[in-house]
């Protein structure tokens, strides 16, 4: 073995472990005892792994993220209500064409991306942080819920039916029609300043998907969620602006 | 330090998340590089844990579940935008820069994580979970299911990158 392939060896020899079985290890270990210039090379290689090794453990950690992870596990359910306005919907039926004038823009649906795997609520999570990150522009922009469930109606998108707390008095920004596993994904944006997104697919279309009479919230250092079903919906919200959204919704 | 949790007692969630979430967040940070994303990776670690932490047979080796947990939900997730370069392990090069520790003690751990993120995919998830002194050499090598003569061999050739690339000069480092 040369002083080279030694080096090569100890530089990835942490002392404190017990790694010395590998005969190459134990030959490279051999070899530094007799030689005084590999030591003192190992010893600097000691002080620049002790010196990065600080900086890694100086990562700051997220102030509660213990609580939340524990939260997370033992989550708060809300309590959901009737969606209002759903039962005069029928009567936006015929008002297709006045949409436009009330300041509805239109725009085709698109899709997002999606890796194949298995429907869990860990899944619509996913695809709605994905969704949050690379969709840009509304469906149709209005300030009024029935509107925008009216348009996801007409493009055969699951709107929303059920929703927890006052979460229908909260204004709206606008909505858009996604695919999921080729299943349509209504979204409708809401909040001050569109922080909170509410996610809505069909049960038939994820038959694997829990069902979750009571709203369970879920916080965490940048996000909320929330996950609950309704008649034939599962609904998730995610909201960058928990404090705002806990002034319609208690969880 | 390395924490430790009373495992011969019933594992008890809240011991578990109180020793270990430290350590998996920095691992997910170093990882991921955005804190929204490793406190995500943290939580998502936990909550499978809580689903499936008790198929967990062998409770000695719960840590290295956990990492391990951890490490495929951050493959998963980049998976799907590229893939690991291939290692031709016959090619090492004996390439070994030097570097002052000072240098180091210079840095914040920002710009550690940042120079690790330059480091080939395959090598830098040794090299974090070696300089985190969370696990041994075995338990690292069960999480990245590969033999331990392998682990060494990443992290030497990891090690001799992070120098070069703590060599260069800082505009270089984004």
């Amino acid at each position: 073995m040369t002083t080279d392939q030694a080096k090569f060896i100890l530089q990835a020899y942490r002392p404190d472990q017990e790694a010395a079985n590998l005969p190459e290890l134990k030959e490279a270990l051999n070899l530094m005892e007799e030689n005084e210039s590999l030591q003192k090379w190992f010893e600097e290689e000691q002080a620049f792994d002790n010196a990065f090794a600080e900086k890694l453990s100086n990562i700051d950690i997220p102030k509660g993220l213990s609580e939340l992870v524990l939260k997370q596990v033992i989550a708060k359910p809300g309590k959901p209500i009737e969606f209002p306005w759903w039962k005069q919907f029928s009567a936006w039926g015929a008002a297709a064409s006045i949409l436009l004038v009330l300041g509805l823009v239109l725009i085709p649906g698109r899709r997002v991306p999606l890796q194949e795997s298995m429907m869990t609520i860990e899944n619509f999570q996913q695809f709605a942080n994905q969704a949050l990150k690379n969709v840009e522009g509304f469906g149709a922009s209005s300030n009024d819920w029935g509107k925008l469930v009216e348009y996801l109606n007409e493009n055969n998108t699951p709107a929303p039916t059920t929703l927890p707390g006052s979460m229908d008095q909260m204004p709206t920004v606008g909505c858009m029609t996604l695919k999921f596993k080729e299943n349509p994904v209504g979204v409708i944006c809401f909040g001050k300043n569109s922080k909170s997104h509410l996610f809505v697919i069909r049960s038939q279309d994820f038959p694997l998907l829990p069902t979750a009479e009571q709203p369970i919230f879920e916080e965490n250092p940048f996000t909320t969620t929330g996950y609950w079903s309704g008649k034939d919906k599962h609904y998730l919200v995610v909201s960058q602006d928990p404090q705002d959204l806990r002034q319609f919704v208690s969880f | 330090m390395e924490s430790h949790i009373n495992i011969t007692a019933e594992l008890n969630f809240e011991d578990l998340v109180s020793t270990y979430y430290q350590p998996l967040y920095r691992f997910a940070y170093s990882l991921a590089r955005n804190a929204e994303e490793a406190a995500d990776l943290t939580q998502q670690t936990f909550l499978i844990w809580a689903k499936k932490g008790s198929t967990l047979k062998d409770k000695t080796k719960v840590k290295s579940w956990l990492f391990t947990t951890l490490y495929r939900e951050f493959l998963g997730i980049r998976r799907k935008s590229s893939r690991f370069p291939h290692i031709n392990a016959e090619a090492i090069e004996h390439e070994l820069p030097t570097i002052s520790p000072n240098v180091v003690s210079k840095i914040d751990s920002k710009r550690a994580v940042d120079a690790l993120n330059e480091i080939d995919e395959a090598f830098r998830a040794p090299l974090v979970l070696f300089y985190l002194k969370d696990l041994a050499y075995k338990e690292i090598a069960e999480i990245l299911d590969i033999p331990i003569g392998t682990v060494m061999s990443r992290l030497s050739r990891g090690k001799a990158q992070l120098k070069k690339i703590l060599n260069k000069p800082k505009k270089n480092i984004p």
